[in-house]
């Protein structure tokens, strides 16, 4: 059976009362819609929070499923839209919580002035050989939403530029010059640890 | 090289083999030739390369469980919502809230509006100019009073009146209490028998003279245009009424000259004048009074045709006539002019 029919078949079991059919849905993709969430926003809690979000907007509305399209591109269009929402409400929760780091902390004790973690990665990561991932996928959270969303599909997916454009629904041309854009800003921010 | 930048954009593309067969070729023959892209293509692919190879990280184990959690809190909301509105009490009960929520809102700034036969009411908040104005025609009201040969009534018997006169009552207050109440409230101070003057009508029937003994019933009337059925009410409270059972109201952009213009009117088609103030009085547009009265005897068909005549005057802004007059037989009618700032 290929993996479009399953997908199809365990929906239908789902629709028709199967609850453990949405189980298999979701262990078989929870790490796919995990993983884009987080390279998509950049933070574990966040992702893993908007990864059931995800589950359980598509727990209410499978019943709206059309069996045209793939299951997986159903999915990473909620998924990639789900995310562009929740970094607007984190990029307005950022700029609402921005201080000056020129004014003093005040605490109980008095004030103290404001420090900062290095973004040069711990000893302990760079003991784990993470430091090269930390900085790409810094990298990547860099780039502005469209060219994360084709970088993303394209290079940590693997996705065909046909899925990409039927994702995001765009063409292929538009495809072609997202990526191309998005791998050469990588390429300057990255040349140091190639 | 020139080409360069032109074939670097292709390369990502050609790299993915997403290129057409003319772009791959014009691509290989420049990349045969030139280092640089050659370099910059095997940067793209390492770029590639390493997000590909980027570690997979497991979700938690209990994202399942979670999950689950959240679906059956997710089931008992909706379950809770869907017995809400299945009970009728309940439903009913919730629909009122959420209607008087929405009128809340929709209400929160709106006043209370007046109808129109007491627009002039309204003016019981009147703008500092106008107040002044008042007190103005009061204080003159006092001294013809008191210089007058029939006076009987002194300045130390005013200062209630004083007060009141000067007294500005909130429009919200007045809406909040409601027209009835306050119309109330003037006529229990006009019973008092005490002379207030309060509106430029009672300073236009000064002006007239002759008719102090009814100058009670004026206070009576409190100094308000008065609907016409208040007029009525009032007609009952007081059995010599100033008032005329039937107004028509007509609002002027400058008292002096409507006043010529109707006058004129009631010449030219012999409809008789009970009383009339002076033309010439306060001919200065600043010392105008708000308003002034003049009283006609008229019949139902000789008011149609002074309405029609009024519709030609460019003095007039607008008018309102009485809603029912007698159909045969002339009636006593007060045309009351009342200035509208321009």
């Amino acid at each position: 059976m290929s993996k479009s029919s399953e997908d199809n078949t365990l929906i239908k079991r789902f629709l028709g009362g199967d609850v453990a059919a949405f189980d298999e849905i979701v262990v078989k993709y929870k790490g796919l819609v995990f993983n884009v969430c987080l390279k998509m926003l950049g933070n574990y809690e966040e992702a893993l929070d908007l990864s059931q979000d995800i589950f359980l907007k598509i727990y209410g509305s499978l019943k709206d499923f059309r069996y045209e399209a793939q299951f997986s591109t159903y999915l990473y269009k909620i998924v990639l839209n789900f995310c562009r929402n929740r970094l607007k409400v984190l990029q307005r929760r950022r700029r609402k919580e921005a201080f000056s780091i020129d004014n003093d902390l005040a605490t109980e004790d008095g004030t103290l002035k404001r420090e900062f973690a290095s973004d040069n990665p711990n000893p302990r990561d760079v003991l784990d050989g993470k430091e090269k991932e930390a900085l790409i996928l810094n990298a990547i959270n860099s780039l502005n939403h469209d060219y994360k969303e084709a970088v993303i599909l394209r290079d940590v997916e693997g996705l065909k530029y046909e899925e990409i454009a039927g994702i995001l629904n765009i063409d292929l041309g538009t495809v072609k010059s997202r990526l191309s854009r998005a791998r050469h800003i990588l390429k300057e921010k990255l040349e140091g640890i190639l | 090289m020139k080409d360069c930048k032109h074939i670097q954009e292709y390369l990502s593309a050609y790299l993915d083999q997403a290129l057409d067969k003319e772009k791959v070729s014009l691509v290989e023959e420049h990349l045969r030739v030139c280092e640089v892209c050659e370099r910059e293509l095997d940067n793209i692919r390492k770029i590639s390369q390493v997000l590909g190879s980027l570690e997979k990280v497991e979700p938690p184990p209990d994202f399942l469980e979670k999950l689950h959690e959240r679906i059956e809190k997710r089931k008992s909301l909706d379950r809770f919502l869907r017995g809400l509105f299945s009970n009728p009490g309940a439903k009913v009960f919730v629909s009122l809230t959420l209607l008087s929520f929405v009128l809340l809102i929709l209400f929160r700034n709106i006043n209370v509006d007046y109808p129109l036969g007491v627009r002039h009411e309204k003016a019981v908040s009147r703008s500092a100019v106008e107040q002044e104005k008042i007190t103005e025609l009061k204080n003159d009201k006092i001294t013809q009073i008191t210089s007058g040969e029939k006076g009987g009534y002194d300045e130390s018997r005013l200062p209630e009146d004083k007060e009141y006169l000067t007294k500005e009552v909130p429009y919200s207050q007045v809406a909040s209490e409601g027209i009835k109440q306050f119309y109330e409230h003037t006529i229990k101070k006009g019973e008092e028998g005490v002379s207030r003057g309060f509106t430029d009508e009672n300073k236009s029937f000064e002006s007239i003279g002759g008719y102090e003994d009814k100058r009670k019933m004026s206070v009576a009337g409190a100094g308000a245009v008065l609907p016409q059925s208040d007029y009525r009410r009032e007609s009952a409270l007081s059995k010599e009424n100033y008032y005329s059972d039937y107004a028509l109201k007509i609002e002027v952009n400058n008292l002096t000259e409507a006043l010529i213009e109707i006058k004129s009117i009631l010449n030219r088609r012999n409809i008789e004048t009970v009383s009339s103030p002076e033309t010439t009085l306060d001919a200065v547009d600043l010392k105008q009074p708000v308003s002034l009265t003049v009283k006609v005897k008229i019949t139902s068909q000789l008011l149609a045709v002074f309405i029609d005549d009024l519709k030609q005057l460019k003095t007039v802004s607008a008018f309102f006539s009485p809603l029912q007059t007698p159909k045969e037989g002339s009636f006593p009618l007060d045309i009351q002019l009342k200035r509208i700032p321009r």
